[in-house]
């Protein structure tokens, strides 16, 4: 019941707080960093459901509702170095999983014995190292609660867009939601960047893909290294590599065309951009490709 | 001899029933069940649609609570009363000993707090069935469980209300009930940081101290997994026992020695 309350109070006040003009912007929920260090912290996983939001709340509801409700949190130091915790990766694009293991353990690293066996037995588990994550149709309506309750809430933007995009017949609702986000978080690297890649990949319209890329790239430019989160950075790695596509393929495009001219100008567009990704991540795959094939280098 | 503390154990729990029956202890349980059924119907004015998942934990969640709070405010108050009331006396005047008093007490409140469990569980089943959501076999394999773990938690309450006041018997089992899951990931988690005689002694408590959150199959009726395997409920069942039985042992010895 309480729950259930403070489930409709919160939603409510979510609606009411997105229709009047803030004096102060004020931090809403959990910060990048914060929400990050929620999911990736060992410690956390103490806690169990206290969690500062109901927004932080559904993201942790989803993330365990996309893994068959499996619990996940951060490995230990002492654990990464250890092959026999289990390691939690996904198979999917997006994968938000870093350094992270079951909180149920496995069995190769349990010393429970029997109570170890029947914790695996009452407690939904199972052997998350190379996992699929389960149909996100009832996941939506969890994304569209969080960023209701907080509009700030960008990873509730992208993962639910990129959701949204991967089921049939939801390609333009992942658009519109994610231009929700875009016009609530005009700041947000990450929701350029997601922008510019469902535009050009799932799209095909590279032409409208290109200025969001662009944005990302700009709004990287002017924020401090240091404060960005490791989504972000990944993001921001995504957005450069997400331009040297599409301004190749744009130039392939040109070249068939015989519009050399073109080709040239677009095919120096995707070197800039992945000699700039290269300074700030130098083993990015898809620049090294690009540079080796297109200029030899 | 069994027979004869049969019929007195039974007496007992049947007179512990009664007695909050006449003071309209169960009225609590009614009040928080029809609150379930109105937060249900509030739910189902927004629409569930596309929200099984998080209807159903929030409703195992209701249930969790409920049933472990009636549990631990009835076996909390049952021997401390007795005894603040001189109510005890006209009892032991019979012939019964406090042990026999304790597990009597301990089967009524079991027998209220399995009551409460049925009627929170049937809301829920019903609630859930009624927004097409159909739990399946594991929900009843679940109820079993909390069912175990009632009997647990109600043979630690009526233990502690030896020791304690009522107050703090509980405060100190609710955060038993409640911080069970944190205290069995602090234990896992601390036993990977430390080494030696610390690492014995984490792992000495994490077998000694009751892991009520084993019994919870609330993740699993939630996501929708298949049935446990009934040698999972035998083996929990067992160990509630045990603990049941340590708990009681604990509570006649020290109950036996009580000025009253």
């Amino acid at each position: 019941m309480v729950v259930g309350l403070c489930f409709v109070a919160l939603v409510g006040a979510g609606k009411l707080a997105q229709s009047v003009q803030p004096q102060l912007k004020a931090p809403v929920g959990l910060t990048l960093h914060q929400q990050e260090a929620l999911e990736e912290s060992a410690v956390t996983s103490v806690f169990g459901e206290f969690r500062a939001s109901l927004a932080d709340f559904l993201w942790l509801e989803s993330d365990r509702y996309l893994h068959f409700g499996v619990g996940t949190r951060g490995r230990l130091e002492s654990e990464k170095k250890d092959e026999k915790v289990g390691k939690v990766q996904g198979v999917v694009a997006h994968d938000s999983h870093h350094d992270e293991t079951t909180v149920v353990p496995s069995e190769a690293s349990d010393w429970r014995s029997i109570l170890g066996h029947i914790e695996r037995q009452t407690q939904p588990y199972m052997d998350m190292s190379n996992h699929k994550e389960r149909d996100a149709k009832e996941a939506l309506p969890l994304f569209r609660l969080m960023t209701w309750s907080n509009p700030h809430f960008i990873q509730g933007y992208v993962q639910g867009a990129m959701q949204m995009a991967s089921r049939p017949n939801k390609l333009d609702e992942a658009l519109a939601f994610l231009q929700e986000g875009e016009r609530n978080n005009p700041e947000s690297l990450s929701i350029q960047t997601t922008l510019c890649e469902l535009l050009l990949v799932r799209f095909s319209r590279p032409l409208e893909a290109e200025p969001h890329g662009r944005k990302a790239l700009e709004l990287l430019a002017v924020r401090d290294p240091k404060t960005l989160s490791l989504d972000e950075k990944e993001d921001a790695n995504s957005a450069y590599r997400w331009l040297v596509i599409l301004y190749r393929n744009l130039g392939d495009e040109q070249s068939k065309k015989e519009e050399a001219e073109k080709a040239r100008a677009l095919y120096g567009m995707a070197r800039t951009r992945a000699q700039e990704c290269l300074k700030r991540y130098p083993e990015d795959p898809t620049a090294i490709q690009f540079l080796r094939k297109y200029t030899g280098k | 001899m069994l027979r004869r503390k049969l019929v007195i154990w039974g007496a007992l729990s049947h007179a512990t029933v009664l007695e909050s029956v006449r003071r309209k202890d169960l009225y609590v349980a009614m009040i928080l069940s029809f609150l379930m059924i109105g937060m249900a119907a509030l739910v189902g004015r927004f629409g569930v649609q596309g929200l099984d998942i998080f209807l159903k934990s929030a409703t195992l969640t209701v249930i969790n609570l409920l049933s472990v709070i009636l549990a631990v405010v009835f076996s909390a108050r049952q021997l401390p009363e007795e005894i603040s009331r001189r109510t005890i006396y006209p009892l032991l005047a019979r012939p019964i000993s406090r042990t026999d008093l304790l597990i009597g007490k301990f089967l009524g409140v079991f027998c209220l707090a399995g009551l409460g469990l049925l009627v929170f569980g049937l809301i829920g089943w019903g609630t859930l069935s009624v927004y097409g959501m159909h739990p399946g076999v594991i929900f009843w394999q679940y109820l079993a469980l909390r069912l175990f773990v009632l009997m647990l938690l109600c043979a630690v309450t009526v233990t502690t209300s030896v020791f304690l006041t009522p107050q703090a018997t509980v405060t100190i089992t609710l955060l038993m009930a409640v911080g069970s899951q944190a205290f069995s990931q602090s234990t896992l988690l601390l036993d990977k940081t430390s080494d030696g005689f610390g690492q014995v002694l984490i792992r000495g408590l994490y077998f000694v101290i009751p892991e009520l959150n084993l019994f919870d199959l609330s993740g699993k009726v939630s996501h929708g997994w298949n049935p446990v395997p009934f040698w999972v409920l035998a083996a929990l069942f067992g160990y509630a026992l045990i603990h049941t039985l340590v708990a009681l042992s604990v509570g006649a010895v020290r109950f036996r020695k009580v000025a009253l």
